[in-house]
């Protein structure tokens, strides 16, 4: 890390996140104005003006320019999605932005004023009102229970897409552009339909102008400040970038600097198109490869210039941000943004695609230590050990469970049972977390409702009424009290979970026709293959593949509550079910009871087998749980762009709750793995807190149990080293030698936080001087500090192996 | 089939061998060193351990003991006497909170070797494999024999950690089949190592002899370094100019003292030895290596 790249980064860690309204006023006034034409139209030109207006920002040293707000680490607002928490939260309820216990945003008055202004107009018309005034009343039940839950794709725009910045670093958008043209001289009017795909195809094209435009207003920045600068290195250096900014994203980049920059201002904008999170950034390492091949080759650029212009490159992510409401901010703690770079795998032929930027990114990772881009090591059996060990370093010295490792032998098997083409396997890429993509060819790679796992669970053990609204969903066939055997339990569970998911596709079914109506984000969409072909959105169904499926959270939990249930009751006999069911109800308070409640806790939690040890007694009701989810989202139901183009068009199972693990436990009673009222259910695949008592061997064994085929979404697995557990090369080795049997048994990823919880305890105590500590809490890490405090402790709590 | 006892099987151990490996420890042990981590270890018979930070005072345990060997004791808290135990685990099994547990499971070899084949996958990508430790595992060298025998069919390696004090005919019973030996010296003066460990060190020296003659595997001599018992400089003096009158020897491995076993000592109600003995950090012992570097000996601290 040289001066510049410590100095960008300082700044960074001095910048407070605040709230910018110059989007929300420029897009606002613009919709206004555009009553009456189509949403596509009328959304591109809004897009248009806010890059054409907005202000221009090149700060002081910077090597990418570009800026999503007025402010770096600034939220543009986009109220055009949801509002109504904006005039709350500005009214402090629950929280001021800025008093907010975690995920803190800055303001002042003029701001607040500027947005008030705004959002009169779109009262009555946001996405989000919209949405909940279509949903049926069973399904304002389960949401209200926190059963379901789809703000993220509703209050926000939709996300989770890699676009393809291959192209973009070949090409240019002049390609996009052309191709664009060229459709829509191609269109015949008179066929039915055809009008709509040109407005498409019309929006796409202003779209695609609007960046250009922005990247021209910026290299105008560039050469102003340039004309002005007295530090003659920094004039030569302005000029060039307003040299750079002219060239791209309109062309093919003609060097390394050039693509990244490219990269970085297609980034930003699909950023300020819409503000769905997960924008990703797909395997970097392989298409900016032979820009930097070439630099180094000519002699134009030396290798610690290649390295800062990634390490500014990765500061400047860094800057993006997006305010959610609190209500969602608590799934999504920590700022999280969610851009995945991915490096490493293979290529075409299975050779190792490991190339000097995958190393360049790694040391970038190491040096800088942020939180974004998450950097993802995609391993296959030809990925070198040298690599992996440089990898595993790297993350050592990160301390934020960055890199991550992926296993392309897993991804591909669950990819090719979705029908996903030969030759593109081997170019999937985590988006967000860990969800897998096909990078410009997939629309979402994660979309749809959230599904509370184990508050099913609860549901069903009290027949089918929720205990804490008193909601009956779907009355159980038989009294549960009478049930004879855990299998039983779980046929009960199972249609339950049906009548859920039922509920959970057909809420996504309802998000994308309000979507359609008024979601259409034509720029990014003409960056996907075959947007432009078919005169489609992706929300219409204008991508190569497409996959729905929201998060979910507690799959583990529930396994583990039916295995202490077949334990205790069924098995060893130590308790009726209706002592079982009235400790639940009781939340473990009942004194009264032989044994008493907390007794039962005790025996639950201590006796019960867990699953993370390698114990089929636990380890089989996991898989139950599962293969019945994966298997029928698979399956069982289609999405709304089925039949219009996009291959599978099913649903896929995703556990990476990132924090609705805690969200999503406060909604749920006492629970038979020992869980008290409100408690976090596990995270990810990562056995519950406390509960891994056999090593990490153990842990990864009956993570590889688990029916990884069904997890195109991904399943995060999270593993606590300590510092000493790494410290030696053989010690590492020994962890490299864990991934690879891992992922030979198609465990689908894995990730590591190496701090011992003294530092943690330290930094909950002294916020201040821990500002730069970094965690990784399920698919992403985070600054410590900026957690809050319940999460902190969930972060200490995780069983520590010592390896 | 062999049957024996163990106290405890630890998975993923990387700081007992080469690559991942499996630890098996084995109960029973001829020696009593006053510094032993595992004091759990010595006896054959099964123990249970107290955990007093887990313990919520219920007093369940000693209402289910029928032996009546459960009482409470002011410093201890809920100790078994295990002269009137048998071992039968019904208060580990009624104790909730995990307070109680019970060294000792007797395992059939077909048993442990489904154990320790969970992690063949890793022995083999890591070029890892089993670890038998104890307590003394030559006690248990017919069973050893034949879990080896079994593991040797999947091509995987094993290591015997021993204090050497067996007849040598047990030794003889597995050399065959082991990869490697870990082989512990606490004091080269017979008489002051009776004084530490209860046992003269004849026996184990002889034992150790044959090993450099016969055994063809890696030998690793191991020095456990306790202040007050065998850190003097003339006591390692002596060591050492013995291991250079033998040859093949892989290497020699310091081992500094720690109190982890302090826990387990009160969990079974007895004297912690060492007193208030601070643990050692690793760099307070690598002057040895400089030390003895003439000695053409490998020298390491663990």
């Amino acid at each position: 890390m040289n001066n510049r790249i410590k100095q960008l980064r300082k700044k960074l860690f001095d910048t407070d996140p605040m709230i910018c309204s110059e989007r929300c006023v420029i897009f606002t006034q613009s919709m206004k104005e555009s009553e009456g034409l189509p949403i596509a139209i009328r959304r591109a030109n809004a897009f248009y003006e806010v890059l054409d207006k907005m202000s221009i920002v090149v700060s002081e040293n910077e090597l990418i320019v570009g800026n999503q707000a007025k402010w770096p680490k600034s939220s543009p607002i986009y109220p055009e999605y949801s509002y109504e928490w904006l005039v709350e939260e500005f009214n402090g309820n629950p929280y001021r932005f800025d008093e907010r216990p975690g995920d803190k945003f800055f303001y002042n008055e003029e701001t607040k004023e500027k947005i008030m202004n705004c959002i009169d107009y779109w009262k009555g018309k946001s996405l989000y009102e919209n949405f909940r005034k279509n949903l049926p009343k069973e399904i304002d039940e389960a949401w209200n229970a926190s059963v379901i839950d789809d703000t993220w794709v509703s209050a926000a725009g939709l996300g989770n897409i890699i676009v393809d910045y291959e192209l973009i670093v070949n090409k240019g958008l002049k390609d996009v552009i052309a191709r664009i043209e060229k459709r829509i001289s191609e269109l015949d009017l008179k066929e039915p339909g055809n009008i709509k795909k040109k407005w498409f195809l019309e929006a796409a094209l202003k779209g695609n102008k609007g960046v250009i435009r922005f990247a021209n207003r910026i290299a105008d920045e560039c050469e102003r400040q340039a004309e002005l600068e007295g530090n003659v290195e920094r004039k030569i250096e302005l000029f060039k970038l307003a040299g750079i900014c002219r060239n791209v994203p309109l062309n093919p980049a003609r060097n390394f600097h050039e693509a990244v920059q490219s990269i970085y201002i297609i980034l930003l904008t699909v950023h300020l198109e819409s503000n769905g999170h997960a924008i990703s950034l797909g395997r970097f390492d392989q298409y900016v490869y032979p820009l930097y091949e070439r630099d180094i080759n000519e002699g134009t650029i030396t290798r610690e210039e290649g390295l800062e212009i990634i390490e500014a490159f990765f500061i400047k992510c860094n800057e993006l941000n997006k305010l959610r409401s609190w209500q969602d901010s608590v799934f999504f703690l920590g700022y999280q943004m969610f851009i995945n770079l991915a490096v490493a795998g293979q290529n075409q032929a299975g050779e190792d695609a490991t190339n000097e930027v995958s190393y360049l990114c790694i040391e970038a990772c190491e040096d800088v230590q942020l939180f974004t881009p998450s950097i993802s090591v995609k391993c296959f059996e030809g990925t070198s050990d040298a690599f992996m060990l440089r990898s595993l370093e790297a993350m050592m010295k990160h301390q934020g469970g960055q890199p991550a490792f992926y296993n392309d032998k897993a991804f591909i098997r669950t990819l090719r049972n979705l029908g996903i083409a030969e030759e593109d396997l081997v170019n999937w890429a985590p988006d967000g977390c860990i969800e897998a993509s096909i990078p410009g060819k997939w629309d979402f790679a994660a979309k749809g409702p959230w599904l509370n796992v184990e508050k099913v669970l609860e549901i069903t053990l009290n027949n089918g009424i929720d205990p804490k609204t008193g909601v009956l969903f779907k009355k159980t066939n038989k009294e549960i009290v009478k049930c004879q055997s855990t299998e039983e339990i779980f046929e009960e569970y199972k249609l339950m979970l049906e009548y859920f998911m039922d509920l959970q596709v057909v809420t996504e079914h309802i998000n994308d026709e309000i979507h359609v109506l008024n979601d259409i984000n034509a720029f990014r969409a003409s960056l996907i293959e075959d947007c432009i072909g078919r005169g489609l959105d992706l929300v219409e169904g204008g991508s190569k593949y497409s996959v729905d499926g929201g998060p979910t959270a507690g799959s583990i939990s529930s396994g583990d509550a039916l295995a202490a249930i077949d334990y205790v009751v069924f098995n060893k006999k130590i308790l009726s079910l209706e002592t079982l069911l009235h400790a639940l109800s009781t939340n473990f308070e009942d004194g009264s009871t032989t044994p008493t409640g907390e007794e039962i806790r005790s025996l639950l939690l201590n006796k019960a087998p867990k699953f993370g040890n390698d114990d089929d007694l636990a380890d089989k009701w996991i898989v139950e749980v599962e293969s019945y989810i994966g298997s029928s989202y698979r399956y069982k139901y289609k999405s709304s762009k089925y039949g219009k183009g996009p291959i599978p068009c099913c649903y896929s199972y995703s556990q990476s709750p990132v924090t609705g693990n805690i969200a999503f436990g406060k909604a749920i009673g006492a629970t038979a793995d020992g869980r008290k009222d409100g408690d976090p259910v596990n995270n990810g695949i990562s056995p519950a807190n406390g509960s891994e008592k056999e090593g990490a061997t153990a842990a990864c064994n009956s993570v590889a149990k688990l029916p990884s085929v069904w997890f195109q979404k991904g399943a995060i697995f999270n593993m606590r080293l300590s510092q000493a557990a790494l410290e030696t090369v053989d010690n590492r080795k020994k962890i490299v030698d864990m991934i690879r049997v891992l992922f030979e048994n198609n465990g689908q990823q894995i990730q590591f936080n190496v701090v011992d919880g003294k530092i943690y305890k330290a930094a909950m105590e002294n916020p201040k001087e821990y500002k730069d500590l970094m965690v990784r809490v399920s698919g992403y890490s985070a600054l410590f500090t900026t957690l809050v405090p319940e999460v902190q402790i969930d972060v200490i709590n995780r069983v520590e192996l010592e390896v | 089939m062999e049957q024996t006892r163990i106290f405890n099987i630890e998975r993923f151990a990387t700081e007992d061998g080469k690559g991942i490996r499996t630890v098996v420890f084995l109960k029973g042990c001829g020696l009593r060193c006053r510094w032993c981590a595992n004091p759990e270890s010595q006896a054959y018979n099964k123990e249970v351990i107290f955990n007093a930070n887990l313990c919520i005072n219920c007093e369940k345990c000693i209402n289910i003991c029928k032996q009546k060997a459960i009482s409470f004791h002011t410093e201890y808290g809920y100790i078994t006497n295990s002269n009137l135990c048998i071992g039968c685990g019904e208060c580990v099994e009624g104790c909730y909170s995990n307070a109680r547990t019970l060294a000792g499971t007797d395992y059939f070899v077909e048993e442990l070797v489904g154990q320790i084949m969970k992690d063949e996958q890793y022995f083999k990508k890591s070029g890892g494999g089993v670890t038998f430790s104890g307590g003394e595992p030559l006690l248990h060298s017919r069973f050893i024999k034949e879990c080896m025998e079994r593991l040797k069919e999947h091509q995987i390696t094993s290591l015997i950690e021993t204090c050497g004090h067996v007849a040598l005919e047990h030794i003889m019973e597995v050399a065959p089949l082991v990869d490697y030996v870990f082989y512990d010296i606490k004091h080269i003066d017979p008489i002051k190592h009776k004084a530490l460990t209860g046992k003269d060190n004849k026996l184990i020296l002889s034992n150790l002899k044959w090993l450099t003659e016969n055994f063809t595997g890696e030998l690793s001599v191991r020095y456990p370094y306790i202040p007050g018992c065998n850190h003097d400089e003339e006591a390692i003096k002596q060591f050492m100019d013995y291991l250079k009158t033998l040859k093949n020897i892989f290497e020699v491995v310091f081992l500094p003292y720690h109190r982890l076993g302090l826990p387990k000592y009160l969990g079974l109600g007895r004297k912690y030895e060492m007193g208030e003995l601070k643990s050692l950090k690793k760099n307070e012992l690598t002057y040895l290596i400089d030390t003895y570097k003439n000695y053409g000996l490998n020298i390491k601290v663990q």
